[in-house]
């Protein structure tokens, strides 16, 4: 097959592909031809979804607009959480209840570390539909984000290359995007529990590799 | 509901025999009973720079635990049930109410939460010679 043949013999799949009727016989093609086209229109379609599909949440300026990002600038204050779910006698079980009627993914355990871990990974959109449920208003349940000794060292894990590694292996793992993967794991480190201190910056990055490797295995028998 | 109830219900969730037997071990009744993935990792046992020490540390949405392997150590135990107790506040939804509702700060409520969970499965050590 010539060069300008295989092209031809491209188009052609790509058109039959994307639905368009070409009027034109499909070729049948030889096994080498057939796998070296697949190829290719996989890198096509490959191309064409880096193109245009949409971008990673954190960096998509729509959703920052519909306030699905956190905020940089403010963040949920845990104890105007807790005093608003309070002066309506909502118990943690019941505003998680809400919030999943209005379609939000939370469970009661998530109210409960807003309230007594970290709430920094809140998206103001989320907040407003809380200010809502606890009859409260978005500025009272809010304050400016300020550097704790917690996201000083959340964020000394997500600066090192190795988390960048980490980050590649989860989303291998869950079959999702690499910001996705990053995300889930940055809310697993505000989410963990642990008896003692809190586990510092080495320990966290440590733990976290842990927990990528424990689930990768898939392995509950894990040695001391 | 008070504190003892709150460690009773928590610990309905394991049968007798579970009990006993994570007085004995309770590595294999973490791992095999309750399917959890359990690893002890040096990292959490080296020394800090801060002097600070975390003994133990729970992924519970992915029910991975790592701890400070100090084997047949009481703090060991003391560790694995301080996580169990995590675990089981997890699959009891009205203790997250309750913790919720006490007037005292966040960790001294958990605190004695675990405490009671520790107390519970001290006493199973003693009860069992574990």
């Amino acid at each position: 097959m010539t060069k300008h043949e295989r092209d031809e013999v491209l188009a052609n799949l790509l058109e039959a592909r994307a639905g368009w009727v070409t009027g034109k016989d499909q070729p049948v093609l030889r096994e080498e031809d057939r796998a070296e086209v697949e190829s290719l229109i996989e890198v096509a379609d490959l191309l064409w979804e880096a193109g245009h599909g949409a971008p990673p949440l954190e960096s998509d300026p729509v959703a920052a607009m519909l306030g699905l990002t956190p905020d940089p600038r403010c963040a949920l204050n845990p104890k105007a959480l807790t005093r608003a779910r309070k002066n309506i006698r909502l118990k943690p079980s019941e505003l998680a209840d809400r919030l999943v009627v209005r379609g939000w993914d939370v469970q009661i355990r998530d109210v409960f570390r807003w309230e007594n871990q970290s709430a920094a990974d809140i998206a103001p959109a989320l907040i407003k539909a809380i200010a809502e449920e606890t009859n409260t208003s978005v500025d009272r349940l809010t304050k400016s984000r300020k550097a704790t000794a917690e996201h000083e060292e959340i964020a000394t894990v997500t600066r090192s290359p190795r988390f960048e590694r980490l980050v590649e292996r989860w989303a291998r793992i869950q079959g999702v995007s690499r910001a996705l993967a990053a995300s889930a794991l940055e809310s697993r480190m505000l989410a963990t529990v642990h008896r003692g201190d809190r586990p510092d910056a080495d320990q966290l990055m440590q733990s976290i590799d842990a927990l990528v490797t424990a689930v990768e295995s898939g392995v509950s028998r894990n040695g001391p | 509901m008070d504190l003892d109830q709150c460690v009773d219900r928590a610990l309905s969730h394991l049968d007798e025999t579970v009990h006993g037997r994570f007085a004995a071990n309770p590595l294999e009744v973490l791992r095999n009973d309750l399917s959890l993935k359990v690893k002890g990792v040096d990292h959490l046992a080296d020394r800090r720079d801060d002097g600070g020490a975390c003994d133990g540390l729970s992924f519970l949405q992915d029910g991975v635990i790592l701890y400070a392997p100090t084997p047949n150590s009481r703090r060991e135990n003391f560790t694995l049930a301080h996580e169990l107790g995590h675990w089981l506040v997890e699959q009891t939804e009205e203790l997250y109410d309750w913790l919720a509702d006490q007037d005292d700060p966040p960790n001294a409520r958990e605190m004695r939460l675990f405490s009671g969970f520790s107390g519970a499965c001290s006493d199973l050590l003693v009860v069992y010679g574990g």
